[in-house]
């Protein structure tokens, strides 16, 4: 299967290169687009370029038959001017495009694979037959630290590969005192070297020249390397020739002097400081995600709860279906999924902003160091502390913001975990509940929720690196800090764009689905003699669901069709349990959770029949399993984008069994005081 | 160790202790390179301070 079969041949072929009047311009001319690998180390601007040569047409995705994300973009290059001087010559712009397929490879330092991704990207480099292998790698490498990202560069020109070589981050290497004569570069590497600046799409045309000048060209003649068994032997004589190639590159041994970035490290990964201004951070994060998005979120559901449903209730009624089953479907059904999904957009959009800042800035590698020996203690590198906080805020752009970590199975157990970060979504059914049940105890009965939930995090996160992760090598602490840099508004729009373009077409189509699914249930009455959309909850398919799983909950005391429909309904949205509750009861949502009034004496009543007059116990335990089960089905719907399918099933397996099994306990053990 | 030595950090490297971390570690430069260490790896490691 050739790359671009294995790429899903998801881009659209477009026209090569019109070959000129003189056809042996040496210009590629095959029907189909040639592919282009980006190849470097993290951190070096890899994925920068790839953003700034790709527009609109990019999917993100794993790689097929494997847990590794590779994006793919379509790069139309466009050459400085069409090489030609015949008289009646027709060419244009046009014909000097050449659509190019770009492929951004995961970062690697070098061909012996530590992961997997970096196995993929051996894989697909030196693996394949020559036939299925990239028609050229751009490889990308950081002059600040040339001789890190030189090995890479070692073993690709021991093999038979076409290849280029972008030089990134000059200036950052001019400000160090480090000067690099590309010239004299690319003859000692035996390969061309174009010097380029991705964040402010410098020096894009020279690549695109040279590109268009290597496709098709046979690859440079392999680097005489040594012929020697011993690994270490090798290893030797590569660092011995990216000794000679830096010292002749840059005229003297790279300086090791303290920069500016140096500077700031001294605070920011201190032992004392470091974790306060880590705390800070995350604060910052928590709260523009919270308190910025939630205006913005209340906007949207306002718009379409209010203008758009009375607009769309309107229109059916001109068009003779007022007050009829279609009405329920569009209005109560897809429109309200649709606003439930875009009411997700400024939240997601904030999320991913905020990461892509955190990490252009070069900040979130610090916090991976800050929070290793935290994260450790479970098994997971200290990167995953960031999506477990966001989790707090709300479990979608955390599940999202598993992307940060470089491993697959880390992304995983951390995704795992997210769903039992207490989201605030819960926190307004804590609020009610706390008020109806614990009094002048309700602050701390909300506290201790967020307790539970970062122990059952710990415990859970323990469980699993002890059965199914037992076998992950924890790997000693080894972060390459790059350089601080101001992060740009148009690699940070970009690339928040482009995730929540995946986000909105993944999790989309699921969120809508099952919100109009729950609307149908609501409606299909169970007894006869009821109407199709006019039939009260309890005599509903849904009701009747409800009503025949409230067994389950008996032994946790909330044994009763109310509570069990509330938690069916959270399901799909936390946000929805109150007011599932107030048509459960017949009565107004209360204005104030924290004062729920009538339908806080229906539910006190509902607890105290259910527990057999031990409402407290029932309550916390109910309180517990809402903690503690499937936040939502837009969770869900990330998980599902993220992990894949089977991993999501299993985690709402783990959830089911940690809400109902502690449910259960706190019930049993708090009647026994209670 | 293979991974400190692709990012430089090999037998007979220089590099320099520019800051402390939590946790015991260190951050070291090499070669222009920063790599942060963590305390378990740092005691494994041998090295000569030189003048």
């Amino acid at each position: 299967m050739s790359l671009i079969e294995r790429a899903n041949g998801s881009l659209p072929l477009a026209p090569s290169a019109k070959a000129c009047c003189h056809p042996d311009t040496g210009r590629p001319t095959a029907p189909d687009d040639p592919v282009v690998a980006l190849v470097g180390a993290p951190n070096t601007g890899k994925s920068t370029l790839f953003n700034a040569l790709t527009g609109a047409g990019v999917t993100m995705g794993n790689w097929p038959g494997t847990t590794v994300e590779v994006s793919r973009g379509l790069w139309r290059s466009n050459g400085t001017e069409v090489a030609c001087d015949c008289e009646t010559c027709t060419c244009s712009e046009a014909d000097g495009r050449l659509d190019i397929t770009l492929i951004d490879l995961p970062g690697t330092y070098s061909l012996d694979p530590h992961s997997p991704d970096e196995a993929l990207t051996r894989e697909l480099l030196v693996g394949k037959p020559a036939a299925e292998r990239p028609d050229l790698s751009v490889v990308t490498c950081d002059a600040a630290r040339l001789t890190s990202c030189l090995y890479l560069v070692a073993q690709l020109r021991e093999q038979d590969l076409p290849m280029v070589v972008a030089l990134t981050m000059s200036d950052v290497a001019a400000k160090r005192g480090v000067h690099i004569d590309t010239e004299a570069l690319a003859r000692e590497l035996g390969c061309p070297v174009v010097e380029i600046d991705p964040r402010r799409r410098g020096g894009l045309v020279a690549l695109a020249d040279l590109v268009r000048d290597r496709l098709g060209r046979p690859a440079p003649a392999p680097r005489a390397a040594l012929t020697d068994d011993d690994d270490l032997a090798l290893e030797d004589d590569r660092f011995a020739w990216i000794a000679h190639v830096v010292d002749v590159a840059t005229g003297a041994a790279v300086q090791n002097a303290r920069t500016w970035s140096d500077r700031v490290d001294r605070w920011v990964t201190a032992p004392v400081v470091g974790p306060l201004i880590f705390l800070a951070v995350m604060w910052v994060v928590f709260q523009v995600t919270t308190s910025v998005a939630s205006p913005l979120q209340d906007l949207l559901d306002g718009l379409f709860s209010g203008p758009v449903s009375q607009g769309a209730t309107a229109l059916l009624s001109f068009l003779g279906l007022g007050d009829s089953w279609v009405q329920g479907l569009v209005v109560d059904g897809l429109i309200a999924g649709v606003g439930m999904l875009l009411t997700f957009v400024p939240l997601m959009a904030l999320m991913f902003a905020l990461l892509a800042i955190l990490e252009d800035s070069g900040y979130l590698a610090r916090a991976a160091v800050v929070t290793d020996r935290l994260m450790r203690s479970i098994g997971l590198p200290g990167r995953a502390f960031l999506p477990l906080i966001v989790g707090y805020g709300c479990n979608v752009p955390a599940i999202s913001g598993t992307r940060i970590l470089p491993n697959a199975r880390q992304r995983i157990l951390t995704a795992l975990l997210v769903p039992f970060t207490s989201c605030t979504a819960r926190l307004t059914v804590f609020v009610m509940m706390g008020a109806i049940f614990f009094g002048p105890y309700a602050g701390t009965a909300v506290f201790a929720m967020y307790v539970t939930s970062i122990l059952i995090i710990i415990l859970v996160g323990l469980g699993l690196r002890s059965t199914l992760w037992r076998n992950e090598p924890i790997d000693p602490l080894v972060i390459d800090l790059p350089a601080y840099q101001v992060p740009t508004l148009r690699l940070t729009s970009s690339v928040t764009w482009l995730r929540l373009k995946g986000f909105l077409q993944t999790a989309g189509g699921i969120i809508v689905v099952t919100v109009a699914a729950v609307w149908l249930l609501q409606s299909v009455p169970a007894k006869p003699g009821l109407a199709f959309a006019e039939v009260p909850v309890s005599d509903s398919v849904y009701g009747v669901v409800s009503a025949s799983i409230a067994p389950v909950f008996a032994p946790a005391g909330f044994g009763s069709w109310e509570s069990a429909s509330t938690l069916l309904v959270g399901f799909v949205a936390k946000e929805a349990v109150i007011s599932s509750w107030a048509q459960t009861y017949a009565v107004d949502e209360p204005d104030d959770n924290a004062t729920p009034g009538d339908l806080g004496a229906a539910v006190y009543q509902t607890f105290t029949e259910s527990s057999g007059g031990h409402p407290i116990p029932a309550a916390l335990a109910f309180m517990v399993f809402l903690m503690a089960y499937t936040p939502c089905v837009a969770t869900l719907a990330a998980q599902w984008r993220e992990i894949g399918p089977r991993w999501t099933l299993f985690g709402v397996g783990v959830q089911l069994v940690v809400a109902w099994t502690l449910a259960v306990a706190v019930f049993q053990v708090g009647r026994l005081f209670l | 160790m293979r991974r400190l030595a692709r990012l430089g950090l090999r037998v007979g490297a220089g590099f320099s202790l520019v800051s402390r971390t939590s946790g015991g570690g260190r951050v070291a430069v090499v070669a222009g390179t920063r790599i942060a260490l963590g305390k378990p790896l740092l005691t494994q490691l041998r090295a000569r301070v030189m003048a």
